[in-house]
């Protein structure tokens, strides 16, 4: 489902190499939920970018569902981001203009899916997460926890292969986060993969496995 | 896509109304100036044109400036009218004279012509007759007065009153025979028509002016089957062989040729006004750049989510240029609805002229806008399009 073959990744500042990620590997399987821990600067977002198709590795191979992800465009990362992935970010990350509907209809329009397809998928999707009530309020009339389950719910209508999960609960309070987290499990239990990046020991624990990322290693990858 | 391009850009614009409103403005008052000045410049030159026509556009009126001793009598122009291209000629002398009834009295132009003149020039008279041959081999003391004679001077308001009644005329007495229809324009006011005028007999004329040359100076001619231009060219050879080759001896003046030149000039005039309005329209494109190279930066967090969830860089292109294309589109559509507005107006408070839409400077007005939409939208755009949504994403607008 999700395999990391020596991945690195290697920046360079200045005179100084750095290797924010170095020969990764890793092995996840569909259906499973995985969370990825480490401090800051481990080398955690380089993870989920490459993992995420938001950017390529360096050296190494990462296949997605099968398909390697090499040296595409960038107009075909973002078509595979599109159908594969369903991101759900710190902070968010929804449009402010627009409405909780027009955000979870978003990446099915540019997925070119029907109108008439589209409208029940959103609306089945915002009621998973609760939110078919307040389907016309924008980002800003809703709480932190309410738009994390926004954003969710645009991960959910896409039907993606991977939920990719970037500190979901990290600018949440707990009890929002454990609201959050139990949406998590649900469609975890429903089939979906989940790989979860965090620092926060609590919320790692919550998965099925842990993966360790520090200075760019992925050292702990129990399977 | 277009269509959803087309919706996440009205979104767009109306969630910033005021800075999109602003951002039209300069679109909306460069398309409302140039589809104002070349409305009215051809407004202007069409009414002008029309007076041109309502005081015989269909007319030659020939000058002889030197006569080399020769000078053109009477007989030389009923000569004339045995070219194929001439259909009737009447000599033509203008002079001023006082003009008194026992009311009133006023300085009036005198026009001497023959019973051909009103055809010629397509008057009309709003009752009596015209002059007759008879009239002018007798020199009678015979007029036709305009109805401001009627009215001011001998203070007679039903022109069939004024018929039979005597005014006169450089102190000759003479008889109203007819009264002309008032042509009410400016050109004919310019021309001396509708103000205070009377035709009478050329001969009369010769008689009673004090400033009257004896001889024919002026003459208009009508043509056969409406061809001035063959009519031009008759006249014009004859006048050549009889005054020694000189073309300087007389002059031809055509209106149709004054109508070409109108033409011409008003539609210079309009390439000039069109231009200067197509620089303030150019300029508002460049404010549009401005405030879309604003957006993008503005919206770079947007961008990076749009790229994250799957958009490509042609879709994010559309977007912006749509929703450039968009505001320009808007701000012309205002534009013009301002025009017309101004243009009702106008008409409204200066009645002697209708202005109206020209609809080639509107759909020429459409496409202009659309083009700079389109061309000062595209940088912006493409700004937008290939930021890397990595980047973007991480960006704290």
């Amino acid at each position: 489902m999700i395999i990391f073959r020596d991945v690195s990744r290697i920046y360079h500042i200045g005179d100084t190499t750095l290797r924010a990620l170095d020969h990764a590997n890793m092995h996840i399987r569909e259906g499973e939920f995985v969370s990825i821990i480490g401090p800051s600067g481990s080398g955690k977002s380089t993870l989920m970018n490459i993992m995420g198709c938001l950017d390529l590795a360096d050296e190494g191979e990462y296949f997605l569902d099968g398909q390697e992800i090499r040296k595409y465009s960038e107009d075909e990362l973002a078509r595979i981001r599109n159908r594969k992935i369903g991101f759900i970010f710190q902070n968010f990350n929804l449009i402010g203009r627009m409405d909780a509907w027009g955000n979870v209809e978003l990446p099915l329009i540019y997925q070119r899916v029907p109108a008439a397809e589209r409208k029940a998928r959103v609306e089945d999707a915002l009621q998973k997460v609760g939110l078919y009530d307040r389907r016309h309020h924008r980002p800003t009339e809703l709480s932190g926890g309410q738009q994390q389950r926004v954003a969710i719910a645009r991960a959910i209508a896409v039907k993606p292969s991977l939920f990719l999960a970037d500190e979901p609960t990290g600018n949440l309070d707990s009890r929002t986060g454990e609201d959050i987290m139990k949406m998590f499990h649900e469609l975890h239990e429903a089939g979906n993969t989940i790989v979860l990046i965090t620092h926060d020991n609590g919320v790692a624990a919550q998965a099925e496995r842990r993966i360790n990322i520090r200075d760019g290693h992925v050292t702990e990858a129990d399977w | 896509m277009f269509l959803q391009s087309l919706k996440m850009a009205m979104e767009s614009i109306r969630a910033n109304k005021m800075r999109s409103f602003l951002t039209m403005l300069g679109i909306i008052i460069g398309v409302f100036s140039l589809v104002v000045l070349v409305s009215m410049i051809s407004g202007a030159s069409g009414s002008i044109t029309d007076q041109i026509q309502s005081i015989g556009s269909d007319s030659l009126t020939i000058s002889i400036i030197d006569d080399k001793g020769e000078p053109l009598e009477y007989k030389d122009l009923e000569a004339m009218t045995g070219l194929d291209s001439v259909d009737k000629i009447s000599p033509y002398v203008q002079t001023t004279a006082v003009i008194k009834s026992k009311r009133n009295s006023s300085n009036a132009s005198i026009f001497g012509v023959n019973g051909d003149y009103a055809e010629i020039s397509e008057q009309t008279l709003l009752a009596g007759r015209n002059i007759k041959r008879a009239d002018y081999e007798n020199s009678s003391l015979v007029a036709i007065v305009s109805q401001k004679v009627v009215h001011d001077v001998m203070q007679i308001q039903d022109a069939d009153n004024a018929i039979g009644s005597e005014i006169r005329i450089a102190g000759q007495p003479f008889k109203v025979i007819g009264v002309l229809m008032d042509t009410d324009s400016d050109t004919s006011m310019m021309l001396g028509f509708g103000s205070y005028t009377a035709y009478i007999p050329y001969t009369t004329a010769l008689k009673v002016g004090r400033n009257v040359s004896r001889t024919v100076t002026t003459f208009v001619v009508s043509a056969s089957e409406g061809d001035l231009d063959q009519a031009e060219e008759d006249i014009g050879n004859l006048l050549l062989k009889r005054f020694d080759n000189d073309e300087q001896a007389f002059y031809i003046m055509n209106f149709k040729n004054v109508m070409s030149v109108m033409d011409e000039v008003s539609g210079t005039l309009s390439l000039i006004m069109g231009g200067v309005a197509g620089i303030s329209l150019l300029v508002g494109g460049i404010g549009i750049m401005n405030i879309m190279l604003v957006s993008v930066t503005e919206r770079t967090r947007e961008i990076g989510i749009r790229k994250a969830i799957g958009a490509t860089r042609k879709e994010i292109l559309l977007q912006f240029l749509i929703e450039a294309m968009v505001i320009s589109l808007f701000g012309c559509l205002i534009g013009i609805g301002l025009s017309w507005a101004a243009l009702v107006i106008v008409t409204y408070f200066y009645k002697k002229i209708t202005f109206t839409l020209v609809p080639g400077v509107v759909v020429l007005a459409t496409v202009f806008s659309l083009m700079i939409g389109l061309i000062f939208g595209m940088y912006p755009a493409n700004k937008a399009a290939r930021k890397k949504p990595i980047d973007a994403l991480r960006y704290d607008g």
